[in-house]
């Protein structure tokens, strides 16, 4: 299967990783929270780009932007933004992380030290208005990154979540970087969906200028009870993870 | 208990014109030796956009070249997308009625409304609007085929009186289908009186409940069409060999291809929340979890790859299950040398379809 796609993008691309190397002692329950997953089609080749040789893309080339807005737990109130290109690690579906923001200096330590984010303070904000979800980030006053959606439609019955693929991030490992799964569980309340609109998009201050989405795939919003589990896995960069497996990181609980 | 094959026209890279004529051809001939040696069907996917995985967009045009070059086989749509931005239900009438008119009546319908945003979201198709749509398709068809001229009201299907040409050859029309991916739609089948192609590669005890499940509700249906098909056809894989060990190694491999590319795909259920579709589809439902040490190796029950004797075995269990048709898989990227799935098919024909009869003969008390 030496034709299989695999993405291409080397240290070069993806860089040194943040260094995570903080224990989370269990899960850390932040209670209700929103969250506001919203995705879009790029070209495949640019996803390759920004992709590195373990993993393999999903086509149609997909970026996801993922707002959070937690207003309780051990960190106190604080908003997220991520933005992460769709992969398939092994063959399940992940994002890996390319940019994140948090709107507290806590936030974005918690999420560095933990996760390997490349997390950078910045006014990070989910709104829900009367007839709108609005997400947006401004660093340093410029507006880099806005994304809302309006006319939502709810999700009832059975059907009422949003399957929120796990964030990856790459990390500085021992041997060079790695990639470090994020998981969290998300318990819907209430989910909304409909068609999202970007009114800001900085490709350089998301430190991707390649990563220009084209076409609109959804925006959902959810209200839900949000809980972070411990990392479990690392896994490496430059060989398939089908084939070269992830390492389990010892959890403590 | 009969049996099928069911072409994917999976196509590695690089991709090329040859490659891909290819492809075509060795399906082609897979179904003329599937005739000889004891296959029934030959189902052809419908799949747009889905790199490698499939390339069979026209699987009317695979059929048609299919019936020109056998004579019994029965040519299934597996399925007819029954999507408005991919087709119309008239179109789809006219297709299946033309190719059972040029086969002498060899055409099984199946339908089905598509599962990936690959497919619906690059037509720019209304993805709650997919099991309306369809339910309007089941409807509407038979009636263009069986009326003389008809006009339907409907939301999806809306056209004032025509006569939809050619009428099919099989009268009062061809067998109806539906393809059943997500638990439940085996119910939608059965209330319409509509045989269930059933796309899981699951093991058999995972099965029953289900086969039963439409077994009882198509007792009581209103079938869309004028009258029951009242099938049940399981999708499998296939890769018969003297040696079973060998057979299971390539039929592991085999599995690896069709998962990676299935992987690939966005389902609608991981990017779209939707009312429409809760599960995972087919190439979803697929996945393997490589962080998952219970998914590593994991080899349904149910699935054909082995000694003539083993696979005699394991579909004795398909049929006391209650199934009529199993269908398989054979082939993924051309993973395989054509010739050893020719010699798989041949081998099937000579050595199991027979212990098959025999068993069958044996629990009906007949002599064979």
């Amino acid at each position: 299967m030496s034709n299989d796609l695999f993405g291409h993008a080397d240290a070069t691309v993806l860089g040194q990783g943040v260094k995570a190397d903080a224990v989370l002692d269990g899960d850390i329950a932040f209670g209700s929270a929103q969250l506001y997953y919203s995705l879009f089609e790029f070209p495949v080749a640019q996803a390759l780009a920004l992709l590195p040789p373990s993993v393999h893309p999903c086509i149609p080339g997909v970026v996801g932007v993922t707002f959070w807005n937690v207003t309780e737990g051990p960190l106190g109130p604080f908003e997220v933004a991520l933005v992460g290109v769709a992969c398939r690690t092994g063959i399940k579906p992940r994002h890996l992380i390319h940019a994140a923001f948090a709107s507290t200096p806590q936030a974005v330590n918690w999420l560095r030290d933990h996760f390997g984010f490349p997390a950078r303070l910045a006014d990070v904000r989910l709104r829900e208005s009367h007839d709108r979800i609005l997400g947006t980030v401004v660093e340093n006053g410029v507006n880099v990154l806005e994304v809302e959606t309006q006319s939502l439609l709810p999700i009832v019955g059975g059907n009422s979540f949003i399957k929120v693929s796990p964030p990856i991030a790459v990390v500085s490992g021992t041997d060079g970087p790695e990639l470090q799964q994020f998981e969290a569980s998300y318990d819907f309340k209430r989910v909304l969906r409909g068609v999202p609109r970007i009114t800001a998009w900085q490709p350089q201050a998301l430190n991707r200028p390649q990563l220009v989405p084209t076409h609109v795939i959804s925006g959902a919003h959810g209200l839900v009870e949000f809980t972070v589990h411990p990392p479990r896995y690392r896994m490496g960069l430059n060989q398939a993870i089908e084939t070269a497996g992830v390492r389990k990181l010892e959890v403590v609980v | 208990m009969q049996f099928g094959m069911f072409h994917e026209l999976s196509t590695p890279r690089p991709f090329s014109p040859q490659r891909q004529r290819s492809v075509y051809e060795n399906a082609i001939e897979q179904s003329v030796v599937g005739e000889q040696s004891g296959f029934d069907f030959t189902w052809c996917v419908e799949h747009h956009f889905l790199e490698e995985y499939s390339h069979s967009s026209c699987p009317d045009q695979f059929l048609m070249a299919v019936a020109r070059a056998t004579e019994k086989m029965r040519l299934g749509f597996g399925i007819a997308t029954s999507v408005p931005a991919m087709h119309s239900a008239v179109r789809w009438a006219e297709k299946a009625a033309f190719l059972d008119v040029m086969s002498g009546g060899r055409v099984e319908f199946g339908t089905g409304r598509s599962s990936t945003w690959n497919e619906l979201g690059g037509f720019g198709a209304v993805v709650d609007d997919t099991k309306k749509a369809w339910d309007e398709y089941v409807r509407a068809i038979p009636k263009m085929w069986t009326n003389e001229r008809v006009s339907i009201s409907g939301q999806v299907v809306n056209m004032p009186e025509r006569m939809v040409l050619p009428k099919p050859w099989q009268q009062p029309h061809p067998p109806m289908w539906v393809a059943v991916t997500a638990p439940g739609t085996e119910i939608d089948a059965a209330a319409r009186g509509l045989g269930a192609l059933i796309l899981s590669h699951t093991d058999i005890n995972r099965a029953l409940p289900r086969l039963k499940a439409y077994r009882e509700r198509i007792k009581t249906c209103e079938p869309v069409g004028a009258f029951v098909n009242n099938k049940i056809a399981v999708v499998n894989w296939l890769y018969c060999h003297p040696d079973g060990d060998y057979a299971r190694a390539r039929g592991e491999e085999l599995l690896a291809s069709f998962s990676y590319t299935a992987a690939q795909t966005v389902e609608i259920s991981e990017g779209y929340p939707s009312g429409n579709y809760s599960n995972l589809g087919l190439l979803g439902s697929l996945r393997a979890d490589p962080d998952a040490p219970s998914d590593k190796k994991k080899f349904a029950n149910g699935l054909c790859f082995g000694s003539p004797e083993e696979i005699t075995e394991t579909l004795i269990g398909w049929q006391d299950a209650g199934v009529d048709q199993v269908v398989f898989l054979m082939q993924s990227r051309e993973h395989l040398p054509q010739a050893d799935v020719l010699e798989s098919i041949r081998l099937f024909g000579r050595e199991v379809v027979p212990r098959l009869a025999a068993h069958r003969a044996k629990v009906k008390g007949e002599t064979v």
